[in-house]
């Protein structure tokens, strides 16, 4: 048990398994809201901050995304591990913390930090993308989107 | 009405410096937890199970700080409103430890049983550690690490000294303390059984402890509301049959004079007070002669504080 704890590959693990799960089948189930600049769902295919961060993201896993749009049942379904990440320019007070999970503050505006929104206690999952989030690739186009 | 008060109990000197000893103690478990709340505010953020830990850590200030009051209290001389003294403010203190015991038990019975039927999956993701991220689960650890040793340390001292000063308040603080730190390690393991991907793992150690904690918590309660109903007088920890009074007894009986004895007694606080009923060969100096049963009695122990002995035909 201590070795597999100190092989921290693979710990902390998720209860539904999200990340195995995305490297296994290719897909990370992404909701999007509208909230430009983060998300800009006007034309075709969602545009944003925050659509190149989760499409960056899944490279780095080998998976592409599915993105959903729409508004509250984005986050019932994650909730229910129906999504893997909800994204919209989420300020870190949004009401749903209580329900799904929270990145730690990746980015600012307007003086509210943002966050992204996961599924309940997928930790594995969510300690890779809030490291990817710190990351400087993810730091490069965040500073590069803003322009 | 003139009112003839007891005379002030005295502890003996060795007593007097557990009990100072007690007090230093007792600041020190304050000191501890105010540092507690800080470390778990900044290892756990405004999460709910910082919330849990918080209103935990409030209900452990309980013991500590009625202990500190019931001291304060139970020193000042017997007056005329309080002709029997105010020593029973130990036991008082002791209701209001236990009773906060039991309310800690049973929130995180409540608590971890309201995570487990609702299938919270606890969220634990990144911090950073000056500037290093790493994963929450370690700081968490760490931060429960050090919440886990000075109750252990805290608590056994404090055992120790309530045997010595038949302190039931104090004791309780210990057990209290032994609450805490038995939460601490459900803790640990806990977020360790998260990291496996267990999400109930931390809500079923809270649980197992909890049970603990209220069982413990509720036969204090009663020990304590037995004790202010005047209870024959029990031992600290494992509330057997005190032990002085067989001695009390035995020292009365062999009083040349005495053909039967038999006790009555309470305790008040820490203390034993009570009737000596004795049955004499004859009536001879009786007056002088039940002095005499008193201080005999007295001087069992430090303990034995006030005691009446009364002369009767026969024993019923």
């Amino acid at each position: 048990m201590l070795l597999s704890v100190a092989a921290c590959d693979d710990y902390p693990r998720d209860p539904e398994g999200t990340l195995k799960r995305i490297q296994s089948s290719g897909l990370v189930r992404a909701g999007c809201s509208n909230q430009p600049p983060w998300v800009e769902l006007s034309g075709a295919m969602p545009r944003g901050t925050e659509v190149v961060l989760v499409d960056a993201l899944a490279r780095e896993l080998g998976a592409r995304v599915a993105w959903q749009g729409g508004a509250e049942n984005l986050l019932t379904k994650l909730e229910e591990y129906e999504l893997d990440v909800v994204v919209g320019g989420f300020a870190n007070d949004t009401p749903w913390q209580e329900r799904v999970a929270m990145s730690r503050p990746y980015a600012e505006q307007a003086g509210k930090p943002r966050v992204w929104l996961f599924p309940p206690g997928e930790n594995a999952w969510q300690l890779r993308a809030e490291r990817f989030l710190l990351s400087a690739s993810a730091r490069q186009l965040l500073t590069g989107e803003s322009q | 009405m003139s009112v003839r008060t007891r005379r002030p109990p005295r502890l003996p000197e060795e007593q007097q410096r557990n009990l100072q000893r007690a007090k230093i103690l007792e600041y020190w478990t304050l000191a501890f937890l105010a540092s507690v709340s800080a470390v778990m505010y900044l290892a756990m953020g405004g999460s709910q199970a910082m919330k849990t830990a918080f209103v935990e850590d409030l209900l452990s200030l309980v013991p500590p700080v009625v202990f500190l009051l019931a001291v304060r209290v139970r020193d000042r001389a017997p007056d005329e409103d309080f002709a029997y003294g105010h020593q029973r403010a130990v036991t008082l203190a002791f209701l209001c430890a236990a009773v906060a015991l039991s309310g800690v038990g049973v929130f995180l019975v409540f608590d971890s049983v309201r995570t487990l039927v609702t299938a919270e999956h606890p969220a634990i993701g990144l911090t950073s550690l000056f500037g290093y991220p790493l994963w929450s689960g370690w700081v968490m650890i760490a931060a429960l690490l050090y919440s886990v040793i000075p109750p252990v340390m805290l608590g056994r001292m404090k055992v120790k000294l309530a045997r010595e000063l038949h302190d039931k308040a104090l004791y309780a603080d210990a057990e209290m303390n032994r609450a805490d730190w038995m939460t601490g390690a459900a803790g640990i393991g806990g977020i360790v059984g998260i990291g496996f991907g267990w999400w109930w793992a931390d809500a079923l150690a809270a649980l197992v402890i909890a049970l603990d904690v209220t069982r413990d918590g509720f036969v204090n309660a009663k020990r304590a509301a037995d004790d202010l109903m005047d209870h024959r007088p029990r031992t600290v920890d494992r509330a057997e049959l005190d032990p002085l009074l067989s001695q009390i007894e035995q020292r009365v009986r062999q009083l040349s004079w005495v053909k039967q004895a038999k006790l009555r007694f309470r305790e008040e606080g820490q203390l034993l007070c009570g009737e000596v009923f004795v049955v004499p060969r004859d009536a001879a100096d009786l007056i002088l002669r039940l002095d005499e049963a008193e201080r005999c009695a007295r001087d069992t122990h430090w303990r034995v504080y006030d005691v009446t002995a009364t002369a009767i035909s026969k024993l019923d």
